[in-house]
């Protein structure tokens, strides 16, 4: 469907629905705080309730991720050995590879035969699809990296990363997409490390977005189409089909592992509707992990593992931060989109309305790792941590703009389009709501007591059943602790067992980082757009240690 | 994956469905009868003691919990509470229980099977001031005779382990003021100062004692009264100040400066106490309001709030009528000079002093719901 992915340039029909979408998530959210307030003051029945009812909903849904995200983790770990190389090379004589593999044994090695079970299914998928991939030499790899203000202490580290892959360097396209507005000795950098990876690439090229371009907001979505149709330019030029090209737009902190694009192409490959595809990698927050203020890197943490969890549903799954997708897919649907801060999500949203639903992520169990937002004072570090997630919780943006695109399409699905519509809509609600419900609100009953509910048994119930149910909460967060410590780097110290028992302890502060991390920067985004006062883009501090 | 995803969300979803309702319904105070598989309301009984760790029991049946606790499910009707602790008597009673509404004994007061009295002086007084910073000042009609006691010395988590009360002399033997007549000691509770009205070798005397010096700094300011005041008054936060209350006149006196002012009597301040300082003290309202310590005639008694059906009143001691008692709520003794022998002695009323009951918020609650609420 040809659709305007836009909240500019609106018929006044279609403008006045998108300002009533607008309002819609955060009204919710504040309807929902305001009212559980007043009922917990004036009706503290009711609301016991329904926060008993929500309590027990939470930890449902705790209980049900974790569940996922120790299967998750065991994938990431079970995949952590794979040679993707060979399979890749196997993909490349499919036929063969299959008659040769189809009976391998593994007797003891569950890893790999847990592994090798999900290829052979896999293979079998793309037989059975006729949608052969091209051959990998013949697969090319873009990576752009926006630059604004990010040192070349940064960058280096992310290109250094690309070049130290398992895959042919000479199939890969590195391009800077560096802001006309960066500061002098930014551009200096750019240009150094073009000069520097120039040959040890197919390319290695700049490309510089003008600071005012008429239709553009200053976002990164916006220079980073700007890159993307040079380099469109630069593959037509130099005759490679975009059907053989995968783009991977990442933050000029992504530190990719070394099989990442071994990874990628092996995933891009095995899936027959690879044109129509996003593959999603778990990032993970490693790269200054340990020189990070305690709740910054349980906040961060938090948010892996979100994805870790997500990345079990693949039919709800949606882009977030650093990915790769189908180039032909980016260039079909116009690129990003060059007036949104949540280019990253909104990418998915585009190609899935563009396409009519027929548009998927395909999780990667494979991590690449980035910054934590940082300063050289924790509280500016809070504060980046916190201009950071509502950046995030901007996502709502979409909201409004993909309800409008599912109430003009004939094409997707009413159920996928409730499905989605629902989450969208409930992921947010429950983002600005949650951590007020179990931190503060939870309590307002009780606190605001009066002699008739106080003489209750109500009274006497709720803090005991909240008691059990935040116990069970524990107990979640307990397996959370073990599985952040196991997929935390070792820290370059004598005593590292010691900064991991501290590491343990931090995840005491979750209530607090539910509320001033999580709940207050979402309630914050949303009030924002329910009023009209849209973001700007924010670029997120980035500091490491020595 | 995706197929045990929706499994698993499958199971849980319908897990929430069944047990969401009936968790609500518990939380409301009903419960499924085993026999007729019928829900029922209940109320519950919410016991706290002072002191703590007491058992209780309930229509016979032991509570597992110790108090503070809650007993629940307790099907509407008269239930029979019994609260044990070694040392103490046993509490019994018939309480009333509401459907889904709770019943509170909040602080309820064991009473000791003999009362703990500490005999803190060797010696009789005729009445006992407090003055501030813990501070009694033991009077007796000849100025050597008068001491002073630190009331939460050697106090350690609301226990006293044994008798360190610091007995000190106001006057040392060899004092000028030793021999002299007390007339009147003038106090401004809690200001740590006092003044003494005395008759010394003959002379009207005025002595300004500060009790937060150790030992007291006594100030001889007798050349600041130009005759025999009616009455003289101090306000508690001002110190270097005090007034002179005449027929005709009344004067603010600064003790620093040693200067006399005439003071117009309708700026004086508001916070001035011109109550009798010798008024005794015949009432608290003790163990966080809950029960009321009482001196009627000599005897001294205790009426607990907490009662549903008859006034129960329980005797500890007897004290000297028409002198003064004080209760600390630091340690839960009262302060008293005793009927027979006019000695210093201090009876343990509460052996525990409430911080915080459960449930938590029970301490942010508006209004503490008793009897009246539970019916």
């Amino acid at each position: 469907m040809k659709f305007h992915y836009s909240k500019e340039n609106l018929k006044p029909r279609q403008a006045r629905l998108q300002r009533l979408l607008e309002i819609l998530p955060g009204a919710c959210s504040w309807v929902v705080l305001l009212g559980l307030i007043f009922l917990s003051i004036f009706f503290p029945f009711v609301a016991a309730i329904l926060i008993v009812a929500f309590y027990l909903s939470w930890i449902m849904k705790i209980l049900y991720s974790t569940i996922f995200l120790i299967l998750s983790y065991l994938q990431l770990n079970i995949e952590n050995n794979t040679d993707w190389m060979i399979r890749i090379q196997g993909i490349d004589d499919l036929s063969n590879y299959l008659k040769e593999n189809t009976s391998k044994e593994f007797r003891h090695r569950w890893r790999q035969r847990l592994s090798y079970k999900i290829h052979l299914r896999q293979l079998k998928e793309l037989r059975a699809s006729k949608i052969l991939p091209p051959l990998s030499k013949k697969i090319y790899h873009l990576v752009i990296f926006p630059v604004i203000k990010e040192g070349r202490e940064i960058l280096e580290p992310a290109i250094e990363a690309i070049s130290r892959q398992n895959f042919h360097l000479k199939q890969m396209v590195i391009v800077f997409a560096l802001e006309e507005r960066a500061l002098p000795e930014v551009q200096n950098a750019v240009y150094a490390l073009e000069k520097k990876y120039k040959d040890v690439f197919f390319d290695c090229f700049t490309v510089k977005h003008p600071a005012i371009v008429p239709g553009e907001a200053r976002v990164k979505g916006a220079n980073a189409t700007c890159a993307a149709r040079q380099a469109a330019a630069f593959f037509q030029n130099h005759q490679i089909p975009f059907d053989n090209v995968i783009i991977s737009c990442f933050d000029a902190d992504t530190v990719v592992s070394p099989n990442y694009f071994v990874c990628l192409t092996y995933h891009f490959m095995v899936c027959p509707q690879r044109q129509r595809a996003s593959f999603q990698p778990i990032p993970v927050y490693h790269n200054n992990i340990w020189n990070v203020p305690g709740f910054a890197r349980v906040v961060e943490t938090g948010s892996s593992f979100y994805l870790l969890i997500e990345a079990t549903n693949p039919e709800k799954l949606v882009t977030f931060s650093s990915h790769s997708m189908s180039f032909k897919a980016l260039v079909d649907v116009d690129y990003w989109p060059v007036d949104m801060i949540s280019d990253d999500s909104a990418i998915f949203w585009k190609a899935y309305i563009h396409y009519d639903g027929q548009y998927k992520v395909i999780p990667m169990y494979v991590t690449l790792s980035m910054d934590v937002a940082s300063a050289h004072h924790w509280w500016q570090t809070a504060q980046s941590v916190y201009k950071q997630k509502q950046r995030w919780a901007w996502g709502v943006e979409n909201f409004p703009i993909v309800m409008r695109a599912f109430l003009r399409s004939k094409k997707i699905p009413l159920y996928e389009k409730l499905r989605h519509g629902f989450k969208l809509f409930e992921g947010h609600l429950s983002w600005a709501t949650s951590g007020f419900i179990l931190s503060i609100i939870g309590w307002l009953p009780v606190i605001f007591a009066r002699r008739e509910f106080s003489a209750s048994v109500v009274y006497y119930n709720v803090p005991d059943i909240a008691n059990t149910i935040f116990a069970l909460g524990f107990l979640a967060i307990c397996i959370t602790i073990l599985l952040s410590l196991s997929l935390l780097p070792k820290a370059k110290i004598r005593y590292r067992w010691l900064l991991k028992l501290g590491h343990a302890f931090e995840w005491l502060m979750v209530p607090f980082i539910l509320v001033f991390f999580s709940a207050m920067p979402a309630l914050h985004a949303q009030t924002r757009l329910m009023f009209g006062k849209y973001l700007e883009f924010w670029v997120t501090d980035k500091h490491r240690g020595k | 994956m995706l197929s045990l995803r929706k499994i698993v969300f499958y199971i849980f979803s319908l897990i929430y469905l069944i047990i969401c309702p009936l968790i609500v319904a518990r939380m409301l105070g009903f419960i499924i009868n085993p026999q007729t598989l019928r829900l029922v309301k209940t109320g519950l009984v919410y016991v706290s003691t002072n002191p703590p760790d007491a058992t209780v029991y309930i229509d016979g049946r032991m509570s597992h919990q110790k108090t503070p606790t809650i007993l629940r499910d307790l099907p509407p009707g008269k239930h029979f509470i019994r609260i044990e602790l070694s040392g103490y008597n046993d509490w019994e009673r018939d309480i009333p229980i509401v459907g889904k509404k709770a019943t509170i004994l909040a602080n309820t007061l064991l009473i000791p099977e003999e009362w703990p009295i500490l005999k803190i002086s060797d010696q009789p007084y005729q009445n006992i001031i407090y003055t501030a910073d813990d501070i009694l000042v033991a009077t007796n009609p000849v100025l050597k005779d008068i001491d002073i006691f630190h009331t939460t010395q050697g106090i350690e988590e609301n226990f006293r382990e044994e008798n360190i009360y610091e007995q000190t002399p106001l006057f040392s033997k060899n004092s000028i003021y030793a021999d002299g007549a007390l007339v009147h000691l003038y106090n401004a509770s809690p200001s740590p100062f006092i003044l003494l009205e005395a008759n010394i070798k003959d002379k009207h005397k005025f002595l300004w004692v500060n009790l937060k010096e150790n030992p007291p700094l006594i100030e001889d300011i007798s050349d600041l009264f130009v005759t025999i005041p009616n009455l003289i008054a101090w306000d508690n936060s001002d110190n270097d100040n005090i007034f002179a209350f005449y027929p005709n006149n009344i004067y603010r006196i600064n003790i620093k400066d040693k200067a006399i002012y005439l003071q117009d009597a309708d700026r004086l301040p508001k916070t001035l106490g011109l109550k009798p300082n010798h008024h005794p003290q015949e009432k608290f309202l003790i163990n966080d309001k809950n029960d009321l310590l009482i001196r009627e005639g000599a005897l001294v008694r205790i009426y607990p709030k907490e009662d549903f059906d008859t006034t129960r009143v329980y005797d500890i001691t007897k004290s000297r009528p028409s002198t003064n008692m004080y209760f600390e709520e630091k340690n839960g003794e009262l302060f008293y000079l005793d009927d027979k022998t006019g000695f210093l002695s201090a009876a343990q009323i509460l052996p525990y002093h409430p911080i915080l009951n459960i449930p938590i918020p029970d301490a942010l609650r508006i209004s503490i719901p008793k009897k009246d609420s539970a019916l």
